[in-house]
Formats: C-alpha cells, structure tokens, sequence
C-alpha cells in the first residue's frame, strides 16, 4: 500500500453507490448495451430554454446554453445547473434567468435557484463552469454571457453571492466556453474565457440574413456569421488569490488581437510535460492550440496538428473534449463541428502532435449530417474504453426547407469505442432519447444516481432540458475518484489519474469547463469491464505530487486527498 | 512525266471512288462531331495520294478534333511540305505545337504567319493562350488585343478574351467586353455561356442563372453548360432545379458521364452517398476513360470511409488525366494512411507541381514531413498554407461573392 491512501470518504459517509444499488446489475451480459431513458420531465429539471424567437434571424441566438453538474450543496450528490439566455424585444432584452436544480436523491431535483441566489435574470448567458476558486472547499459558478461575466461565490451549502466586479473578472463582448486550471502552478485555478464575434446586446444591430454574401448557406439566405463578422479573443485571467483575477493574455502569450471566433475550450496536459496546455475551438477559422512551458503560452495549433483537418480545412469549431480513447497513455482531442463536415477526432501521437483520424475511426462519415455543440468522452457501458456523446442540432430553423440533408432539429449521438481506433454509431441501440429530434447545445456527464455509470444531461434550445439516465451501464465493473487537493486547487483541476486495472491501463484528468459551454462531473469514472478491483491507481496531482495507490475495490467512488509529503518534482518526459 | 499521276487517279477511281467526293464526305463527318470516321477515310486517301495538300491538311483538322496531335503535326507537317506558302497549314502548324506544348516551335511558326500575312485571323488568339499557359499575363493581353484589332467582330474571340480577363481577376472589364459582344451576336450562346459567368462572379447570380438558360436554350447539346447550370443552381438554394434539370437530360436520353458526375456530386452535397457512387459508377460504365467520373467516384468512397477503394479510383484518374492535381493529392492522403510517409511525399509534392496554390497539398506535406522529424521544411510548406487560407479568406470577405 502506498502513503497516504484515504479511501474513506464517500463510502464511509454512505455517499458511495455499489454497482446495482439502483438498477439491476448483471456482470456478465457484457454484449447488452446500455440503453438511455429521458427522465427530466419527472426528475423535475423543467427550465425552458430561451434563444431569441423560435425563428432565428441572428447569430447570437442560435449558440445556446450550457449545463453545469456539480454537488453545489456538499450533500454528495450532483447537481444540475442550467445557463439560459433571452430574447430582446421592443421593451429591450428579456432574460428570465437561469436555474439551478439540487439534486434530492432517486434522481429527483428541487429548483434551488431562488434561494441559491444564481438566477441572474437580466443576463443573456451563454455558459457555466463550476470550480472552487477560492479554496474554500464549496464549489462556484463562473457565468459567461454577452457583455458580462458573472462569478457567483458560493458561501457554503449552496448560497451564492455575486462577486464578479470584485474578482476583477470584467469584460465587454461575448463570452462563450470557459475553463479553470492552474496553468502556472502557483496553486491557484486561473481561467481561462472564450470569446466568440466581437458583439453583444449594446453593439449595433447584426445583420439580417441574405443582407451580405456571407448570409448565406449553400445558396439559402441564412442568419449571417461568424465569417465576416468581427474576430475576439479570448482572456486569460489569473487568479492573484483573495478572490482577485488580474487579465494576463497578453504577458502569458495568448493571441491578443481578435483573430477567432472561439467556443470550446479546455485545459489539459496534451505533451504530459507536468503543464496544462489550453486548446479553443474556433467557429469557421482554425483551432488554437496553446504550448504551457511553465506559464509561458506559444500557440502551435497548426505545427500539432490540432487547428486544421487533415486536408487542411479550418472547420467550425464547437464542442471540446480531451481524453485518452485508446488508452496509450496520451490525452486526445475530440472537436464537433458543422454539417456537411465531420466532427474531428484527433489522436495524441506523443510530442504534440495529433493526426486526424475522423474517418478511419468510424466517427467523420456518422457526423456529416449533423451539427455538433456538446460532447465528451464518456464510458457509458464501463467496458474500460472511452466512448463519444455528441448533442446535435442546426444553427438555421429555416435549413429544413433547403432539402440538403439536413434539419434544424436533429438526433444526438453516441459512438461506442470498439477498440482498435474504431467507433460504432450505437445511437440506434441506445434507447428512445436517441430517435427523438431536439436542436442540442451544451450538455455534461455525470453520475447523477451515483449508481456507477454516467448519465448526460443536454441543454435543449428553445425547449426544458433531457436528462439521460443510463440504464445498464453498471453492468459492467467500474471505479470513482473524486480527489480533494490542498491550498488554493481544492478540486485538484488538472490532476492526472492512471488506472490499471487486469488488462486495463485507462488515464483521465480533472478538467473544469469542458463540451459546449458547459463543466461534467468533477469526479473521474472508470469503466472496468469485468474486474473487480483496480490493480493500481497513479494519481499525478496539479501540485507535481505523484501519489500510488494499490488495490482498490471496484464499485464505489473513493475519496482521495493529496498527501501531505514534500513535493517532488514533476519528471519531465 | 503525267503517266504516275493519271496512274493514281485511275487507281483511286479503281478502288474506292472520287477522292473529292471523299474528301468533302470526311470533312462533312468531322464538322459533325465524328473526327475517327474522317480519319479512317482520310488516311485511305493520304496512303493513295501521299503528296496531296488537301488531303493531308484535312486529316490534319481530323486528328487535332479527335485529340491526336502528335499524328495531326505529322499529317500538317505533310501537307506543308505539298505547299509550302500554305499560310493556314502553317497556322495549324503552330497551333498544334502549342498544343503539344513546344512552345518556342509554335511562336516561331506563328510568328511566321504573322510577317507574312498580319492580317489573319486566329493567330494572335493562339500566341495569347500560349502566353497565358506560360504565365506572361500582360503578354496574353497583348496579343489577345491584336487579335480584335485584326477581327473586331469575332464574338468567340471576344469570349475567349473575356473568359481570360475573368480567370485574372479582371471581371469588370471581362463584363465590358462581353456587353459589347452580346450587341453583336445577342443570342451567341457562347457569348451568353461567359457572360453568365461573369455576372455571378459579380454576384449577380439572379442574371447569371438566365444568362445560362438563354445559352442552354440557345445550344441544348452543351453539357458542360448544362452541367455548370446546374452546379450554379444548386449553389445559389435552388438544389431540386439542379437535380432536375440534369436528370431531364437523362430522361431525354442523354448519355454522358458528366451528367452522373454532376449527380453524383449533387447526390454527395445532400449527403445521399450512395445515390452518389452510384452515379459515379454509371459515369464510368458509360466513359471508362473520364478522369472526373474516376476522381469522384474516389470522392465518394473517402466519404464512405473506403480509402483503399478511393485510391484505385485516383489511380485510375491521374493515370487518365497526369495534370489533375487533386488525384495526386487524394492518392497520398491515403498511402499515408498506409504509412508511406515519402511516397505520400512525393504525391502531394507532384500535386503542388501542377497546382501550387492548392492549400491542402501545402498541409499535407507539411504534416507528413513534421512526421518525418523535417521540421523546418514543414514549417516552410504549413507558412505556405497559412498564407495561401488567409488569401482565401480575405477574397471571401472583400465582397467577392460566394454561395457558401
């Protein structure tokens, strides 16, 4: 056994689920695949989702909202906070607010918004990111929107306080994806702020579609952009602590003049060098890929192979996601995009540098029709391999007229990883949520029944949200993690866990703002196939501390907390 | 002296009948579009009147229609030698050469056909395109000028100066010359073909889709116009007009690959694979040798996810056509998915030779070679793509129209 092993945690506080607590459980029907269940409706997750009118004539309607899972009450089961934006009228913008469901056990949610103090009526949001930015062990809530951020502190047991003009987290435009991470190692989460077209509600008018010859889609008048519209960039702010974030974009060497139009983003230690590296997707221009040589940032996205596509496209970047699919050890980019394209799987060849492998791995020729937003990387039938969820839907209520191949609403997506490089499109076999036709944004995964397999919640627009329950997904063996870290990254964002468990070698990391517009489930999942315990867990904390643990059993999350023991230097690679 | 002569005639009559009659018979089948049916009659005559101008010039005209211009100098070069002051032999001479590329020959011919008679027609077109081809754009447009001072009114000559102006980004004044051609043969559909494409390059799409309808109905038999009316179509929200007017074609019993190519590329835009390989199955089946139903077919395949069914295709395409540079391009996409990372080198290279503004040949080889740990050479070759995207980019937003 290694030092500092503390399995305690949740199990002993009774908030561990054994696998088939809540559902049957049957190890052995390894080839039954999960089936998903839309159960928000009666979990009583209800917001309705405003976009502008339902007949879209602006961009800035057509990106939606995010979703947020995180245990904002520290009662050991995960919440549900949903972002949701307006619509303006002749009486100016109408915002009603975005809402924050607590979670009451047997996947039943209480809205807590009011009391939470985290409506933000008023405010057109985009989306949410939850981490503990202070330290103080309770969770907050990062807000990005047009013409503002917000960052709610939470005081304790899920109340909020609005403290974005003192945390100096101020900017103009429009805010899309975010993430927290402590890029420089000084123990604090920084963040890190997307920014999309350089407009918000106080800009002049966009213009309407057909107005110019970027309005249009493949001959058919559509809302006009992002190309031929004002470039952002995106803000990268550090946190100086006692709740102060100082803009450092520039000093740490991210782009500063307004070249992209960026969505997703991520933080993840793409070269396995011990920093976090920053990757954007960016809508209709390439992606950027951010090089950290300890807080130091070079863009290398085309040297790496992750802006373009393999024939050298930029392609509309929505969705992010980073995640090691065929368990060689590297961390891999997923990016959704538009229709008549592929979303882009990129495999970590090592050295950073990626090759697209779309097509050959099954996921380019299933994703041409869709428009893709949200995504992750999730083992869904805990078979130890990393499978891929999309939420899909168009930007153009009006493209169903066009007879192109494809519609304004559209079917999500779920890809099992066969192994091999390989994805199969399984959505047909996955149940009903996946036959029915929304127009998805952001979406996040967690365990929401903590019963051992991951569920997905998906921010529809215009519509009440889909909570996909997962049922039959803890017919295979899994194990949790959720680490607690010392000083300032409490949630040890950035952290790297290694898995070996019988022929399985799975790595994960922390991430806090991932998908579209949207932050999963802190805790790590790991689908263990038929074995019953992990062999050994390698936990490589954000701090540089590496920490073995042996011989934990399977079917449970585990608490862990970083030990106390000198640091050691992170072994460059 | 007379005896060989009336012995040829006498034999000709013997076997196959008035050479003249032939001759006007075999330039009647090429004017028809049947250039191996003169040929066969043609080379019959030439074998038994081996000194006769108007046979071997004639042949001539045969083998340049139906593409054979390395036999087409020869039967030229033959009857120059029956008539040595023959200025239209020598023209063709000239034209020819420049067809097979010997550039300096045929300016040398032309020029020749210049000093002595500067007034012909078609000579100055022919050393514009040549001037073209070789990138001397200012050059083209000299001679292109010299060309109308000599046939103010050639309405072809004017399409073609316009086509060129167009192709250098001198679209105004391509309209302008086209307007002029259209006051003197309003319904040439030539002339309107250009004009239509003109107008949608100024994004005036509306009246370049009924240019391109007067010029249909003007010359129903043009396939390409029909074809390039139907991609414009398509491109400005009007797919269902495109789909049908290409399978109006079929159903009128039109039996060419280019329309199935155009299908099958129409079929792909809706995401309809299938229906698209099957078109491009059914534009080989009628025309093996079409290199475009080859290369979409490849298209289709990679859409399908079947690289190594694709690569059968641009094989099959590049061999068939050597100067398309998207063949080269496809085919080391895929044998670097086999993992021959130099011959995929040598592909995208060979690519870039015949097209170096293709950006996705510049970022192939860049990744391939960042693979082959040559990476100042890679960031060479992804600067290249960089600025030849950020070109395209600003040609996009400068106001260029675009259906996309």
């Amino acid at each position: 056994m290694a030092a500092g092993l503390a399995t305690s945690g949740l199990a002993a506080s009774g908030l561990a689920a054994s696998a088939g607590d809540a559902k049957s459980a049957d190890p052995g029907a390894g080839t039954v695949l999960p089936r998903f269940l839309d159960v928000a409706a009666e979990a009583g997750l209800t917001l309705a989702n405003i976009s502008g009118p339902l007949m879209k004539t602006t961009i800035n309607e057509t990106v939606g909202n995010g979703v947020c899972l995180a245990d904002f009450d520290e009662d050991g089961r995960l919440d549900v906070f949903l972002s949701n934006g307006g619509r303006t009228g002749p009486d100016g913008l109408v915002a009603p607010g975005s809402a924050l469901y607590r979670n009451l056990g047997g996947l039943k949610f209480e809205d807590l918004t009011a009391r939470a103090g985290v409506a933000a009526r008023g405010f057109w949001s985009q989306g949410c990111v939850a981490a503990d930015y202070d330290g103080d062990g309770h969770l907050d809530l990062f807000l990005t929107g047009f013409g503002r951020y917000m960052l709610f502190r939470n005081l304790g047991g899920a109340r909020f306080q609005d403290v974005t003009i003192a945390s100096g987290l101020t900017a103009r435009g429009w805010s899309t994806g975010a993430a927290f991470a402590d890029y420089d190692r000084d123990g604090r989460i920084d963040v890190y702020v997307s920014h999309y077209v350089d407009y918000d509600l106080s800009s002049p008018p966009l213009p309407q579609p057909g107005a110019a010859p970027y309005c249009f889609y493949k001959g058919v008048p559509v809302i006009c952009g992002p190309n031929g519209l004002k470039m952002s960039a995106g803000r990268l702010f550090r946190n100086l602590g006692g709740g102060r974030f100082r803009d450092v974009t520039g000093p740490a060497g991210l782009i500063t003049a307004p070249s992209g139009y960026g969505l997703g983003a991520i933080w993840s230690d793409l070269d396995d060098d011990g920093d976090l590296d920053l990757y954007v997707a960016n809508d209709s221009l390439p992606n950027f890929l951010y090089r950290n040589d300890g807080g130091r940032f070079t863009e290398v996205g085309t040297i790496s192979g992750a802006a373009y596509t393999e024939d050298g496209r930029s392609q509309a970047g929505m969705g992010v996601d980073a995640g090691d699919y065929d368990n060689d050890g590297r961390i891999d980019l997923f990016v959704t995009n538009f229709t008549h394209d592929y979303s882009t799987l990129r495999h970590n060849e090592g050295g950073l540098f990626f090759m697209d492998v779309s097509m050959a791995s099954g996921i380019g020729p299933a994703t041409l029709p869709m428009l893709g937003w949200g995504t992750g990387f999730l083992d869904y039938d805990n078979d130890g391999l990393k499978d891929l969820f999309l939420a899909n839907g168009h930007v153009f209520p009006s493209i169903d007229r066009a007879n192109i191949g494809t519609t304004w609403k559209q079917k999500n997506q779920i890809f099992r990883n066969l192994g091999g490089g390989r994805f199969r499109d399984a959505s047909g076999d996955s149940g009903a949520p996946f036959q029915e036709l929304h127009s998805a944004r952001g979406c996040a995964f967690g365990d929401l029944d903590d019963d051992g397999d991951l569920d997905i919640v998906v921010n529809n627009i215009d519509e009440p949200p889909s909570l996909l329950r997962n049922d039959g997904g803890n017919r295979g063996q899994w194990i949790g993690f959720r680490l607690a870290g010392k000083g300032g990254n409490r949630g040890a964002i950035g952290a790297r866990v290694t898995v070996v468990a019988g022929p399985l070698k799975q790595t994960d990391e922390i991430h806090a703002g991932a998908s579209h517009l949207s932050s999963n489930d802190p805790r790590l999942h790991f689908g263990l196939g038929t074995t019953t315990a992990a062999d050994r867990v390698e936990i490589r904390w954000p701090s540089g501390r590496r920490q073995v643990l042996t011989t934990l059993p399977a079917g449970r999350y585990h608490l862990i907390s970083e030990p106390d023991a000198p640091v050691s230097p992170t072994p460059k690679n | 002296m007379l005896l060989g002569p009336i012995l040829s005639v006498l034999l000709i009559l013997a076997c196959g009948g008035d050479p003249l009659g032939r001759l006007q018979e075999a330039r009647r089948l090429r004017e028809a579009g049947k250039p191996e049916e003169a040929i066969r009659i043609l080379s019959d005559l030439s074998g038994r009147l081996p000194k006769d101008y108007d046979v071997h010039y004639e042949l001539a005209r045969a083998l340049n229609r139906a593409g054979r211009h390395s036999d087409a100098l020869t039967a030229i070069s033959t009857a120059i030698e029956a008539r040595p002051s023959a200025i239209e032999a020598r023209a063709m001479r000239g034209e020819i050469l420049g067809i097979l590329e010997r550039d300096d020959e045929a300016f040398s011919e032309l020029r020749g056909v210049v000093a002595a008679d500067p007034g012909r027609a078609g000579v100055h077109r022919v050393m514009a395109i040549l001037h073209a081809r070789a990138g001397r754009m200012q050059q083209a447009a000299n001679q292109f000028e010299k060309e109308i001072a000599v046939t103010p009114d050639d309405t072809d000559t004017l399409a073609e100066y316009s086509t060129f102006l167009m192709q250098t980004g001198k679209v105004a004044e391509a309209a302008t010359i086209l307007e002029r051609a259209q006051g003197i043969a309003p319904d040439s559909a030539r002339v309107l073909k250009v004009l239509a494409e003109v107008r949608i390059k100024q994004g005036r799409h509306r009246e370049g889709l009924e240019l391109q309808a007067r010029a249909l109905a003007a010359d129903p038999t043009d396939t390409d116009l029909l074809v390039a009316h139907a991609d414009a179509l398509g491109a400005y929200g009007r797919a269902e007009e495109a789909r049908a007017l290409l399978q109006g074609a079929l159903d009128r019993g039109v039996r060419d690959a280019r329309l199935h190519v155009a299908l099958s590329k129409e079929s792909l835009d809706r995401l309809e694979t299938e229906v698209a390989l099957a078109h491009a199955d059914q534009a080989i089946a009628i025309d093996p040798a079409s290199a475009a139903a080859h290369a979409q077919r490849g298209k289709v395949l990679l859409r399908l996810g079947k690289p190594e069914e694709a690569l059968a295709d641009y094989q099959e395409a590049s061999r068939i056509d050597p100067t398309d540079p998207y063949a080269y391009f496809y085919m080391g996409s895929v044998v670097e998915k086999q993992g021959d990372l130099e011959k995929a080198l040598l592909l995208y290279r060979q690519s870039l030779k015949l097209d170096p503004y293709n950006p996705k040949a510049h970022y192939a080889s860049g990744m391939v070679l960042m693979r082959l740990g040559r990476g100042e050479e890679a960031r060479e070759a992804l600067a290249r793509h960089a600025e030849i995207m950020q070109k395209l980019r600003d040609r996009k937003s400068s106001g260029v129209a675009f259906a996309d």
